[in-house]
């Protein structure tokens, strides 16, 4: 397969280890990102150099996020937006990230994106702020059926793993937030060898380096020790097989979740699953499967639903969901169909137009200068890389397949279901 | 800069716009149906879902499917997108570039796969298949009923709907359920022969070359479309600010307030009108955002969209249900600032840059690069992109100030929850 775009992505390790990414292309818009090995999941950790470790509220990673912008001097999204730069952040369950994108003054707004994310200031009032503005999105999830659908399946899969908990966390827990719990947070997990960052566009990757480089000479940081996460062993049983909300919606909504129970897996190993796993789940359950027809001919599914695998170190979870008449018939049916596919198995065929497919949907993606970057991140993160993705890809065999559906094990499934109120 | 689109009418009728770069390793096609926006609405929507369910030679879903997937996931969707008061079928197939793959003729397949669910339906009698045509009927029905399960995008149309009840453009791009109840699957496939003698238009965005294209288009392709006129938008009067509440149980309210603009996209002041929504709600550093968000803390999410096409342009923040008359006054104050000629320097200098940014960046993604182009169509106006970037660096406060004075206040809704009723 003479498909080596992925391989251009040039990588430099700098100073403090700091990882940097460059994806030079010919686009008018150069689109920069850092990354932050830190997300809502690690809400236990020891601080490098300490004994014992801290108990942070949740939500806590995302709420720094937030206050990340606030600067001595005003505001950081502010000034991008002055700078004619697009500025964004966002917090999943294992990292935090900041970026922009520009057409025009690209470097005063990449020192900028390097210098805010290393410049905590956090200030009583500023916190108290924010906690009227973050409620806000919390009560927005609660009224999106889709996220609150999501955030209930979690629950139900996990018994004690913090994913099971709503990435910007809970009013409650966010109420006990401090100026001094983000600043202890900010110094542990910010760190450069614990960050990296990836530009996309038509610049120098040299350059890109140079100027990483000098901000780093700028900051006097330590030599880091491995900051250990306390993550919570998660049984395999689920912890409500299912969950039920009531919601001001026109029709129920069904996900059902598939705990991952196989041991944490990182780099092309944990790839291998994720990959192995979602191939699995659209020869089974995708648009050309037999089983997607019937549901959608007998009326159980329409055309947004979906299906995902979600892979982390010490995580990771299927999710089958979509809007439905019947969620407790789709989810007999879609049982009984998981069985039948089991039993019949994959073909080579079916393999191989899977194959075919995925490859051209990342050719696909590549084309977008923030899927790749952000991409590049969070793969690094994991310990791997997107050229590996086209390797594993390429090498993925029936077995591979066959080896995931000890994953998708009726006994570690948990149902969430949205239904309209009464 | 790259050339823009080359524009030409083929023999069967389709009018290509290709735009041929090397920056991209996908290949965009996407076919546009142009009809106006009025009471066959319904049928309209309903037409490219039925026709995405088979075809004579992929006469089911998983036919289409596999086809696909064969086709290196080819990207392919079907749906309705309203500018203006033009209601456009969209189908829309992206294709991995045949030289990262090392293989040929993918795109001319890709074509005949689109234009065969297009152009060659499956048929039952004097109609549409009816299996097909019942169930998607039917799944339309309940897209409609699910409008309101997105609570802000729900509030925008509420407010349209009260804007322009007598205008097409309050209605919604998936028409009324009491039409699409009355649609057989007979009376469909006639709507659909009149809908094949309309106008289209198929862009196609890729390293691809005018010439290359046209013949495959021109073969895969049935004859029969035709060049049409559509009348100009409707004028509607303003309804001054008059408030509209909905009750829900939301644990979110939702204000949206509506106004007219006074320029509409093919207008000389359309530049200054950009500036305007840009400076009042278009980025992090306009009013909206800083008086509502950031210095009130009464939303998370507060901005202005522009409906430019048809010159309405909406205020939208999602607040504490006990916060209406807080948060309306203070977006009201910041229209009011617009007017008065209360803009900064430094909200000028940072609306013209991220304006800028935005029209450069359209290059960048060929979805932008279609949807831009087709606007200028419709609107009978086409700005190349470095003349709308010239323009956007000549305009002054005082174009924005004379904008702004002739915004009319229209209707402003707002979307309810219970602890406001308990509050009264």
């Amino acid at each position: 397969m003479p498909v080596a775009i992925f391989k251009d992505i040039y990588h430099q390790t700098v100073d403090s280890g700091m990882d940097v990414f460059v994806l030079p292309r010919k686009y008018n818009k150069k689109y920069a990102v850092v990354g932050v090995k830190y997300g809502s999941v690690d809400n236990e950790f020891i601080v490098p150099g300490k004994d014992e470790s801290v108990v942070v509220p949740a939500g806590i990673a995302h709420f720094l996020e937030h206050k990340m912008f606030d600067e001595e001097w005003g505001n950081a999204f502010e000034r991008f937006s002055q700078l004619g730069a697009s500025a964004n952040a966002y917090t999943s369950y294992t990292v935090t990230a900041y970026l922009f994108s520009a057409t025009e003054g690209f470097w005063e707004s990449f020192e900028l994106l390097l210098d805010f994310v290393q410049q905590p200031y956090f200030t009583p009032e500023s916190v108290e702020k924010e906690k009227g503005i973050i409620q806000q999105e919390l009560m927005m999830i609660e009224d999106d059926p889709e996220r609150k659908m999501f955030s209930s399946l979690l629950q139900g899969l996990f018994q004690r793993h913090p994913v099971r908990i709503e990435i910007g966390g809970t009013v409650d827990s966010i109420a006990k937030i401090t100026p001094e719990l983000l600043y202890d947070c900010h110094r542990t997990f910010y760190h450069p060898a614990n960050m990296a960052v990836c530009v996309v566009g038509d610049v120098d990757p040299d350059e890109v380096t140079k100027r990483v480089r000098q901000d780093l000479q700028g900051r006097s940081y330590e030599p880091q020790g491995e900051i250990r996460r306390i993550m919570p062993t998660e049984p395999p049983e689920v912890y409500r097989p299912q969950v039920e909300t009531q919601m001001l919606v026109s029709r129920p909504r069904l996900g059902i979740g598939f705990k991952e129970v196989g041991p944490p897996l990182k780099g092309k190993d944990l790839l291998r699953r994720e990959t192995a796993t979602n191939l699995l789940l659209q020869a089974i359950l995708g648009r050309s499967s037999s089983l997607y027809s019937e549901l959608y001919e007998a009326g159980l599914i329409d055309d947004q639903f979906g299906l995902r695998y979600y892979a982390s170190e010490h995580f990771g979870f299927t999710m089958i969901e979509g809007e439905t008449e019947a969620p407790d018939v789709l989810y007999q049916r879609i049982a009984e169909g998981l069985a039948k596919a089991r039993d019949e198995g994959v073909t080579l065929a079916e393999l191989e137009r899977l194959r075919k497919k995925t490859i051209g949907r990342l050719i696909n993606a590549f084309d977008s200068s923030d899927y790749v970057a952000n991409s590049v991140l969070g793969c690094h993160f994991e310990g791997n890389s997107l050229g590996d993705y086209l390797d594993v890809l390429q090498d993925l065999t029936l077995a591979d397949l066959e080896e995931r559906w000890r994953h998708l094990d009726p006994k570690g499934a948990a149902a969430s279901i949205i239904r309209p109120m009464e | 800069m790259e050339r823009e689109f080359q524009d030409h009418l083929l023999p069967n009728g389709i009018h290509l716009h290709t735009y041929s770069t090397d920056r991209f390793k996908t290949v965009l096609c996407k076919l546009y149906i142009h009809q106006p926006l009025g009471p066959k609405a319904g049928a309209t929507a309903l037409l490219p879902f039925v026709l995405r369910r088979g075809s004579r030679a992929y006469p089911t879903l998983r036919d289409i499917a596999r086809r696909l997937e064969e086709l290196y996931g080819a990207i392919f969707s079907a749906d309705v997108v309203k500018f203006g008061e033009r209601q456009l079928i969209e189908f829309s197939l992206a294709v991995p570039e045949e030289e990262v793959l090392g293989v040929s003729g993918l795109l001319d397949e890709a074509l005949s796969t689109l234009a065969e669910v297009i152009c060659y339906p499956l048929l039952e009698g004097d109609g549409f298949n009816q299996e097909y045509f019942r169930q998607e009927r039917e799944l339309l029905l309940r897209k409609i009923d699910g409008l309101i399960n997105d609570k802000p995008r729900y509030a925008m149309q509420r407010l349209f709907e009260e804007m322009c009840p007598q205008e097409p453009f309050g209605i919604h791009k998936y028409g009324s359920k009491e039409e699409i109840e009355g649609l057989s699957a007979a009376s469909l496939f006639e709507h659909y022969q009149q809908v094949r003698q309309g106008q289209s238009d198929l862009f196609i965005v890729g390293n691809v070359t005018h010439s290359q294209v046209e013949e495959a288009v021109q073969q895969a392709f049935a004859d029969g479309w035709r060049s049409q006129e559509f009348p100009p938008v409707s004028q509607g009067t303003p309804r001054g600010g008059e408030e509209i509440k909905e009750e829900q149980d939301v644990n979110q309210g939702i204000l949206a307030m509506g106004m007219r603009t006074p320029v509409t996209y093919g207008e000389e002041d359309y530049p200054a009108l950009l500036f305007y929504n840009g400076i009042l709600g278009g980025f992090p550093h306009s009013k909206l955002f800083m008086n509502v968000r950031e210095r009130a803390s009464l939303a998370y999410f507060a901005f202005s969209r522009l409906e430019a096409t048809k010159g309405v342009l909406a205020a939208s923040a999602g607040i504490d249900v006990n916060e209406y008359e807080k948060a309306r006054d203070i977006i009201k104050k910041q229209v009011d600032a617009l007017a008065k000629g209360d803009i900064s320097d430094e909200e000028m200098e940072a609306t013209r840059r991220g304006l800028i940014h935005r029209q450069l960046t359209i290059s960048d993604d060929p979805g932008g690069l279609v949807g831009n182009h087709l606007l200028g169509l419709i609107n009978n106006r086409i700005r190349p992109q470095a003349e709308l970037i010239d323009q956007l660096g000549q305009v002054t406060r005082e174009d924005v100030v004379r904008v702004a004075q002739g915004v009319q206040p229209d209707v402003t809704f707002f979307l309810c929850g219970p602890r406001e009723r308990e509050g009264n």
